[in-house]
């Protein structure tokens, strides 16, 4: 089949993506759902920030810490409901490659969790438990970067 | 999980993003499937074959040795 001369020909006048498509592999709505949780996050992460430097002010000023950090929480549901609506309305391409990326964050975190204590008891620098969920963020984006690196590989990735 | 995804998408002249468009997925979804990167859902599997009129096996072969696997 492979050497039949129609189905050879066709090949060749199959049209290429255009460029600006390449590079924008996810589809509008999926981009757009993206684009919504990637501001709910940078949202809670300002909010959160303002959160942690008001509790310098927790004794004199108590509403105001009370204001942020419930500021913050909502902030984090927001961004957690934004982020399964992205989820379930994905492309199951992108669906799993970001529950692969989301299993290795899990992952990350839990093992940080759970041997942080031992190597501090072994005598390995402090870390305490804000590292967690940094490091489960970095290893998250970095298995949604890396998965979407290996689904777009291979002989065809050029879009022809 | 082989199939004959660029084939049939190279006589009708679509590009990938064409076909994308027609199966309601995105354009790294079809290269992933060509590639044999990614095998579909069985619901896109009956999608995609439904849009080229043909069966699901007609489309996507097992690796060999798979199917005599289960035999």
């Amino acid at each position: 089949m492979a050497g039949d001369p129609p189905v050879e020909a066709a090949k060749r006048a199959v049209p290429e993506s255009a460029p600006a498509e390449r590079g924008c592999a996810h589809s509008a709505r999926d981009a757009r759902a993206q684009r919504r949780f990637r501001n709910l996050a940078a949202l809670f992460s300002i909010v959160y920030l303002g959160a942690a430097v008001g509790m310098r002010w927790r004794y004199s000023l108590p509403v105001l810490s009370y204001g942020l950090v419930a500021a913050a929480t909502l902030a984090a549901v927001f961004a957690t409901w934004s982020y399964l609506r992205f989820l379930r309305g994905a492309d199951e391409l992108l669906r799993r490659i970001e529950t692969e990326a989301l299993a290795l964050g899990f992952g990350v975190g839990l093992v940080l969790a759970i041997l942080t204590p031992l190597f501090e008891k072994l005598g390995a620098p402090r870390l305490g438990g804000f590292w967690v969920a940094p490091a489960m963020m970095i290893a998250w984006s970095f298995g949604s970067w890396r998965g979407s690196r290996h689904f777009a590989g291979g002989r065809d990735g050029d879009g022809a | 999980m082989k199939n004959r995804l660029r084939q049939l998408r190279a006589e009708r002249t679509w590009s990938q993003g064409d076909l994308a468009e027609r199966l309601g997925v995105s354009r790294q979804t079809v290269n992933a499937i060509e590639t044999g990167r990614y095998d579909p859902s069985l619901p896109l599997a009956f999608r995609i074959a439904r849009l080229f009129t043909l069966g699901i096996e007609a489309i996507f072969e097992p690796e060999t040795g798979v199917v005599d696997e289960w035999r």
